[in-house]
Order: C-alpha cells, then sequence, then structure tokens
C-alpha cells in the first residue's frame, strides 16, 4: 500500500533546508557583530563562490551515485600548475588558464575511468587520487608556494563588476549553468537515472561508462575553475590549497538535500547548503568563535543530514 | 640490538593497528576515524593518569573510551544504516577538531612516564602481548561464528539481515572487538611517548589502510586473513624504516600510499574477476 | 594470491635491505659502547678515511615540510650538507609525537650520525636519548629538554616581542598611536602561543593608545584562512588598520585581502614573521605588508654546530638564534627583486 501520509521527514526534505537557512542567519543576525550588511552579505557570497563552485560538480557526481574527495588535492594541482606556467615560464594568462582547466578535466576523468574499470566504490578510489594528488602538488616545487602572478590576473579573484566581486558571478554563471543541465536537459535525467538504479539506466540504453567520466571529468572543471579563483584571490600557488574542500562539499551537498545513495538532490538545495556554510563560518569567526570549533559543527552537521537521509532511504525500503 | 628493539616496537603497533581496520574492514566497514580515536583515548588515559589515577585506571579509560566509540559506530551504522567512510570521516574531524578545541597540539605530557616504561623488558612485553592479539584474532575469524558472521556482513550486509543474522550483536562484537586492538595501541602510544595531544597517533591513518591493502582485505568481500595482515604491516614497517632512513618519505608518502592502495584494489579485482 | 606474494616478497625485499644496512653499520655495535667520549671516532659511523675526509650523515625532523619556513631550513641543510660531501635526509613528524619516535629510531637505523630535531617537547626524550646511546649527537632546536648535545633555540616569547615592537613603532610614528589592531595567532604549539603573547605584550607596553580589537585563533595551516579571516574582521571592526600575525603565512593572505578591499595601504600595516620572500616582495612594493622579522639562517647554523659537536666540542650554554627586524627602512639589504 503505498504511503499517503506525509512524514515529518517529507516535510523537512522540502522545508528543512530553507528553515535551517533562516534559522542560522537570524541567530547570527541577533549575535554576531556587524553581521547584517551588504557589506558581509557581499563578504559570504565571495567565500563561498569557490567552494561552491566546486560542491555543484560534487553534486552532479554524488546525484549520479559516486563521489570524489579528491576535489581539494586537483584544486591544489591545477593552482601549483597555474602559478608555474603564469611565473615560471611566463606564459599568458589566458594559455595558462586553459591549460590548468584541460589538467582538471583529465584528473576528474581519471577518477572516473578508474571508478569503472577498478569496480570499487569511488570514494575508496577518489581518496586514493587525493593522497596522490596532495603528494604531486608538493613535489611540483618541493613544497614552496608560488607567488607574483601577473598583473590582471588577481582581478579575477579580487576584482568586481561593478559592486558584485568577480568570484561570486562565476559562481553564480555556474550554478545557473548547473541547473540547466541537471534539470532541462537529458544529460541532467541520465545522471539522475544512473544514480537512481545503475542497471535499469544501463539496460534503458545510457552509455553508463561514458556518463561516468563526464560526471568526474566535469568535477575536475569545477575543481580547476576554483583553483583560478583561488591563486587570483591569494595572489600565490599553494601546494596545500583545497585540503579542507573535500569533506565541506560533501557537509555542503548532503546538506543541501544530496542522497548519499545517489538520484536524488537538486542544485537549488546546494546552493543553500553552501550558503549555510558559509554563515556558519563568517557568523562564527565575527563572534570569535575558535576555528576548529567550526569544523566540530560542520561535523555534526554531516552526520545529522546523512542520518536523516539514510532513515528515510531505509524507511521507503521498508515501506516497499 | 637496539635496532631491532625498534622494529619489534613499530611492528607490533603497525601490526594490532593493522589487525583492529582490517577486522572491521571484513565486517564491512571502512573506518577512517581510527587514528582520532587513538589520540583521543590515549588523551583520555594520559588525563586520568595526570590527574593521580594509578596507570592501570588510565588504561581501563583508555580501553572504555575505545568500546563506547566502537559501539557508536554499530550503533549508526548498522541501525542508522550510515555508509561507513561517511560516518567515520564526520567522525574523524569531530574528534581531531574537538580535541584541537580543547587540548591543542600542546596536550599533556606526564614526565617520567616514558622512562619508566622503556628497554628491552618492554619491547618484549610489547611483542607478547602483540602476538596474543593477533592469536586471539585468528581465533575469532577463523573458528567461532562471529568470525563467519562478520564476513556474511562484509560481503553483504542487506542478504545477512534479510537471513535473520543479527547483524547489530555481531557488529558490536566486531567493534569492540577492534576497540580492543586500538585500545592496545593507544596504550602503547601513550607509554613510549608519556604524553597525548590532538595529533598522536593521527598520521598512522592512510600507512595503517595501505598495510590493509596490501594484505588483500578489500571492502565488500568480506575476505581476508591474519596472515595478510600480518604481511601487510609487514611491507609497511619496512617500508616506512627504509624510506625515512634515506630520506624520501616525506617526499613520496602520500603519493605512494594512494598508489599502493590504487594498484591494490586493482589486484584484488582482477582476482575477483 | 598475487598480492600476499607480492606484499611478502616486498617484506622480505625490504627486510634483506634493512638488516643488510644494521649489520653493516657499527650503530649497532656502537650501541654498547659507552657515549662518555666525545669526538672520537666512535661518532662517525660513516666514516671513510680517504685522505683524510669525513663524510656524515645528517638527519633533519621537523613539525612539518609543508610551510616555507620549514622547507627553506630543509633546503639550506640539503645545500650544506652537500658542500660538505655530507649525506642528509629530512622527515615531518606533523605534530605527532609518535610519529617523531619513530622517525627518531629510523634515522638511527639509517645510520644518521647527528639528528637535528625540531620537537615540540619532551615526549621524545627517551628515543633521543637512545639514539645517543647509540652514538649519535642530538642537536635540538627550537625547544630545550633533557636530552640534547647541542641546544639552538630561540626565545619565541622574545620574537613575539619584536614583532609587537615593530607593529608599535609604526602605530606610533605613521598613526600617531591610533591603532585598531587585530592580532593572528594559532595554537599549533607551545612555542606559538608565546610568540602570541609576546605580540600582544609588545604592543601594550610599547604603543599605550592602540587598542587590539581582538586575538584571532587562525587555525590550522588552511590556504584562504588568511583571506577570508582578514574579510572577516575588516568587516567586523571598520577602522582596522594594524594586523599582527604570528607568521607570514596569514599574514601574506592577509595583505592580499586588504589590498582587495582597497584600504588606505599606507595606513594600513601588517607585521609578521618568518621573512619569506611574498612578504619581503609586499614591504618592496609598499603594500600593506609594512614588517617581517626574519631570523638569520638557521640551516647554516645548524650545519655549523654540527661539525663542532661531531668534533667533539661540548655546549653547556644554549645557543640563541637570531632575528632581525624588516622594514621598508632596510628591506633592500635583504631582498633583491
Amino acid at each position: 500500500m503505498e504511503q499517503t501520509k506525509k512524514t515529518w521527514i517529507d516535510y523537512y526534505k522540502k522545508f528543512g533546508i530553507y528553515i535551517f537557512l533562516a534559522v542560522v542567519f537570524v541567530f547570527f543576525a541577533i549575535f554576531a557583530p556587524n553581521f547584517l550588511s551588504s557589506n558581509n552579505v557581499i563578504n559570504i557570497l565571495r567565500q563561498v563562490s569557490m567552494f561552491g563552485i566546486v560542491v555543484v560538480g560534487v553534486s552532479a557526481v554524488m546525484i549520479g551515485g559516486g563521489m570524489d574527495l579528491s576535489v581539494g588535492g586537483q584544486m591544489a594541482v591545477v593552482g601549483m600548475i597555474l602559478g608555474y606556467l603564469m611565473v615560471n615560464l611566463n606564459l599568458g594568462i589566458v594559455p595558462a588558464i586553459l591549460i590548468g582547466i584541460l589538467t582538471g578535466c583529465i584528473f576528474g576523468s581519471l577518477n572516473g575511468i578508474l571508478a569503472i574499470k577498478l569496480h570499487m566504490a569511488p570514494i575508496i578510489v577518489t581518496l586514493s587520487m587525493m593522497l596522490v594528488l596532495q603528494g604531486v602538488a608538493y613535489l611540483i616545487t618541493g613544497g614552496y608556494p608560488i607567488t607574483g602572478m601577473p598583473e590582471g590576473f588577481t582581478r579575477i579573484g579580487q576584482g568586481y563588476i561593478g559592486i558584485i566581486p568577480v568570484p561570486v558571478i562565476i559562481f553564480l554563471l555556474f550554478v545557473v549553468f548547473g541547473w540547466i543541465v541537471m534539470n532541462k536537459t537529458y544529460l541532467g535525467r541520465h545522471i539522475y537515472a544512473l544514480g537512481g538504479n545503475k542497471e535499469a539506466a544501463r539496460l534503458a540504453g545510457i552509455n553508463v561508462d561514458k556518463l561516468t567520466i563526464f560526471i568526474y571529468a566535469f568535477t575536475g572543471f569545477a575543481a580547476s575553475i576554483a583553483a583560478v579563483i583561488m591563486v587570483g584571490r591569494t595572489n600565490a600557488s599553494q601546494p596545500g590549497a583545497g585540503s579542507s574542500y573535500p569533506f565541506d562539499c560533501m557537509t555542503a551537498a548532503c546538506l543541501g538535500g544530496i542522497s548519499i545513495s545517489g538520484g536524488e538532490g537538486k542544485i537549488s538545495g546546494v546552493v543553500v547548503g553552501v550558503i549555510i556554510l558559509g554563515i556558519l563560518d563568517n557568523g562564527l569567526v565575527l563572534m570569535g568563535v575558535n576555528s576548529n570549533f567550526q569544523s566540530v559543527v560542520k561535523g555534526l552537521i554531516l552526520l545529522i543530514a546523512v542520518a536523516i537521509d539514510c532513515y528515510q532511504g531505509g524507511k521507503k525500503k521498508r515501506i516497499k | 640490538m637496539i635496532n631491532i628493539s625498534f622494529f619489534i616496537r613499530q611492528i607490533s603497533l603497525i601490526t594490532l593497528l593493522t589487525v583492529g581496520v582490517s577486522l572491521e574492514m571484513i565486517g564491512g566497514v571502512i573506518d577512517l576515524a581510527f587514528a582520532a580515536q587513538l589520540s583521543a583515548s590515549a588523551l583520555v588515559g594520559v588525563s586520568l593518569i595526570a590527574g593521580g589515577c594509578p596507570v592501570g585506571v588510565g588504561c581501563i579509560g583508555i580501553l572504555f573510551f575505545n568500546f563506547c566509540l566502537g559501539f557508536l559506530k554499530a550503533v549508526f551504522l548498522v541501525k542508522l544504516r550510515i555508509p561507513s567512510i561517511i560516518f567515520t570521516l564526520a567522525m574523524q574531524v569531530i574528534l581531531s577538531n574537538f580535541l584541537l578545541v580543547t587540548v591543542d597540539y600542546t596536550g599533556i605530557v606526564i614526565p617520567g612516564l616514558q622512562e619508566s616504561y622503556r628497554g628491552n623488558l618492554y619491547t618484549v612485553v610489547e611483542l607478547i602481548i602483540t602476538v596474543f592479539c593477533v592469536a586471539g584474532a585468528f581465533f575469532f575469524l577463523e573458528k567461532t561464528y562471529y568470525g563467519k558472521y562478520c564476513r556474511m556482513l562484509g560481503e553483504d550486509l542487506p542478504l545477512a539481515r534479510e537471513n535473520g543474522v543479527k547483524c547489530f550483536g555481531i557488529s558490536v562484537v566486531v567493534h569492540l572487538f577492534s576497540s580492543f586492538f586500538f585500545s592496545i595501541s593507544a596504550a602503547f602510544l601513550m607509554f613510549r611517548t608519556g604524553s597525548s595531544n590532538s595529533a598522536l597517533g593521527a598520521t598512522y591513518l592512510y600507512q595503517i589502510l595501505t598495510a590493509v591493502f596490501l594484505g588483500g582485505i578489500l571492502p565488500g568481500t568480506g575476505k581476508g586473513r591474519i596472515l595478510g595482515m600480518a604481511s601487510g604491516a609487514l611491507a609497511v614497517t619496512l617500508g616506512v624504516t627504509f624510506l625515512t632512513g634515506s630520506g624520501y618519505l616525506y617526499r613520496f608518502e602520500n603519493i605512494l600510499e594512494g598508489s599502493i592502495i590504487l594498484v591494490a584494489l586493482a589486484l584484488g579485482i582482477r582476482k575477483k574477476n | 594470491m598475487i598480492k600476499k606474494l607480492l606484499s611478502m616478497l616486498l617484506g622480505m625485499t625490504l627486510a634483506a635491505t634493512v638488516l643488510a644496512g644494521c649489520g653493516s653499520a657499527p650503530a649497532s655495535e656502537k650501541a654498547q659502547e659507552p657515549a662518555a667520549e666525545a669526538g672520537t671516532e666512535e661518532t662517525a659511523k660513516n666514516e671513510e678515511t680517504a685522505e683524510g675526509s669525513k663524510s656524515y650523515k645528517i638527519g633533519f625532523l621537523a613539525p612539518t615540510l609543508q610551510t616555507e619556513f620549514f622547507i627553506s631550513i630543509d633546503d639550506g641543510l640539503k645545500t650544506e650538507c652537500a658542500d660538505r660531501g655530507w649525506e642528509y635526509v629530512s622527515v615531518s613528524f606533523d605534530n605527532d609525537s609518535a610519529k617523531a619516535v619513530t622517525n627518531i629510531e629510523n634515522m638511527v637505523t639509517g645510520n644518521c650520525n647527528v639528528i637535528i630535531a625540531m620537537v615540540s617537547d619532551s615526549s621524545c626524550d627517551s628515543a633521543l636519548a637512545d639514539a645517543q646511546a647509540a652514538g649519535v649527537k642530538i642537536m635540538e632546536c627550537g625547544v630545550q629538554t633533557e636530552v640534547y648535545d647541542v641546544c639552538l633555540n630561540t626565545d619565541q616569547y622574545q620574537v613575539g616581542v619584536s614583532i609587537g615592537e615593530m607593529a608599535a613603532e609604526w602605530i606610533n610614528s605613521q598613526l600617531g598611536g591610533a591603532g585598531k589592531v587585530v592580532v593572528y595567532t594559532t595554537v599549533q604549539n607551545q612555542d606559538m602561543q608565546n610568540r602570541g603573547q609576546g605580540i600582544q605584550d609588545a604592543i601594550a607596553e610599547n604603543a599605550k593608545e592602540a587598542e587590539i580589537l581582538e586575538v584571532v585563533d587562525i587555525g590550522k595551516d588552511v590556504v584562504g584562512s588568511g583571506t577570508s579571516t582578514t574579510e572577516n574582521m575588516l568587516q567586523k571592526y571598520p577602522d582596522l588598520n594594524c594586523i599582527v600575525c604570528y607568521g607570514d603565512a596569514a599574514a601574506v593572505e592577509s595583505m592580499e585581502a586588504a589590498k582587495a578591499a582597497n584600504v588606505d595601504v599606507e595606513n594600513f600595516g601588517i607585521f609578521s614573521c618568518d621573512g619569506t620572500a611574498q612578504a619581503m616582495a609586499g614591504i618592496k612594493a609598499g603594500d600593506p605588508q609594512k614588517g617581517t622579522i626574519m631570523f638569520a639562517p638557521l640551516a647554516p647554523m645548524m650545519a655549523e654546530y654540527a661539525e663542532r659537536v661531531l668534533n667533539g666540542e661540548t655546549f653547556d650554554e644554549v645557543i640563541t638564534a637570531e632575528t632581525i627586524s624588516i622594514t621598508s627602512a632596510n628591506i633592500d639589504e635583504y631582498y633583491t627583486e
């Protein structure tokens, strides 16, 4: 018999993220000094822009039933390559960015190929890739950061168009692109189908292998764009960049309603999840809270979000 | 003699951790939190001793703390059905950052503790304890029903559930048994350094995972042998010793660990097919 | 099956290598000999007697080899050892005392003659004592415990005072004393906490009219944390005009964030420590970065004292590493583009 009565989980899935956003916003508006100002809102958006771009990519992978923990390592290597090309080899900004993006796509594709060939949970494969890429990032310059980017490059990370920072504009464009792909194209539907039931998708005629590689390549693309912005923001390529991204991206995606088991979730929810984490980071700093405590809070958020998702998944199976 | 002593101490610790993590992985759990668990439990022990309790009470505190965490893992992973790697990743972040908030990297040092438990006699004691623990793990895995059910859980948890296996009970037993190994390891670390901080043992995370995969234990298969675990531990101990002495460790450690895990996965899949 | 065979083969090969190394090294024999005599042949494990030249092996143990400060020491030691014809190895323990103990043991196994240990506390004393018993000379840097043959140390509180004094001088001369200051510190270890306290005390002492608005724990070395924290601080304190950091890593990110926020560069000062290239470039270019503390080159000093201790000298006093305050007044002496 089909369950018609809505449970609290159904309401949570539909509205919970927005309620949580409102609660967090009001809390910090009351308790964090100087939180409620247009400058601070711009601040928050700028700080989450790089992270948000990567989360869009990771969300696509998760909706497709996979996971990518190597995004931080990809960002670090791409950032180092960017710096090396522009500073050490005096390559122009545009060619360097294009090579960086290509590198990111290659790393992403490699993740997809390994996930397919090894028939192992992508989370383990990408965990291994994360280790390898972290090591490679340090090898490029022996651990030294590369500084002194060309004039004009830093505008990508520090510039404005009107009153809106450039990273925020790139982030918004990415979100719109992601939303269109996932909601208005066959590609998006195929990704949902892949995450919902891989075998059924394959039997329906979807080339699951190619699609998997494409999704991971897209995440690599997202990571490379984020790396470009990060290098622009800090005016330096750091081998340790992106170290906290794997965990934070997963937290934002799960908070935004992306199901761990795949096939569920919306880009709009992910954006809200990203903004919530941005508000938390910003608000806790304004309140003078220890940065490690912020990580504890994020860990608890991830646990609760995944627990609810798994509980709902288990209930659905029991009802069937 | 001193070199052999060093080697024995290192391999004892790595073997205990490898066996503990492997038992969990055979049961279907990929544990990324055990390193943070080491730090936290060692800190519990050190705090008790620094607070005036006898050393034995400190060790019991370590055991109790690890048992609680092991039970928690069983609850979240089997009852709430959260994917193990995500739960343990969250647990690792929460534990390590909570420790940083409370005691930071400075931690607690107990003067005289490491001096009291130093020397070849204690090295031999550590080795004997390790051998007994590994023998116990062998008996558990190969000669008891719990071992068999543990493999069933690791191979196909939903099927085991459908067949009436008491998954939660088995999972609790497996995690408590693994926690016992982590407790012994935490105690060894505590005695070896006479201290604990938020990072004690944290660097073993990927070394031990490498040893586990190298030993032929793969997630989702329910397969694994004590001999494999010991081989993996031996290979990693010797690898770390050799690479440290030749100065290549810090440059290539991450790359080697990641590559070895990938290669081990690839070989494991070929064998499976 | 293949994997088990591979891992056993790998294990046996490595075992043979290590045991061969152990067997040929006099270290295991030296362990029985008293270490009372200094500067004798007993301490030179890898001694070659070709025309009287001596070849030693130096091991460097650092808390991390992922920050510019320690990487530069590592590179400097590599060069110094190469110039002297010595072997050199380096390892990091990533703030994990257990790994530090293991690394010390493995460096003894690897036949190091001197271990330069930048440990954090006394948790490695047993391992260092075992190394001494094996004939290895111990040089402690950055912390003074009970076990060392020579100790190079810098009072981190005084380093913090130097940073604070540099900032206070600028606040008084440029801002007429009206400084609104935020201090970035970290709880990485006791040394950094001491440094942070030194900064605060020096500002309070030397710029009495300045106000320390907040002391921020900027956390571990997470790339981007300096940038986002500075953006948040500028938001929280619109009249903020001085940031004093425990290290250049956070400071240079703050510099970029401050520039992006279009602060008045002349009247906004950032001060820190480490003397990295990016920080000095900022001082030279007239950016918000106004000063940094540079340590006198540590690597040559370490190599020099390693040589002296291997030659039998003993050191009862702790050797202090000098620091240099670098501002726009003397930047040209230490930095060229």
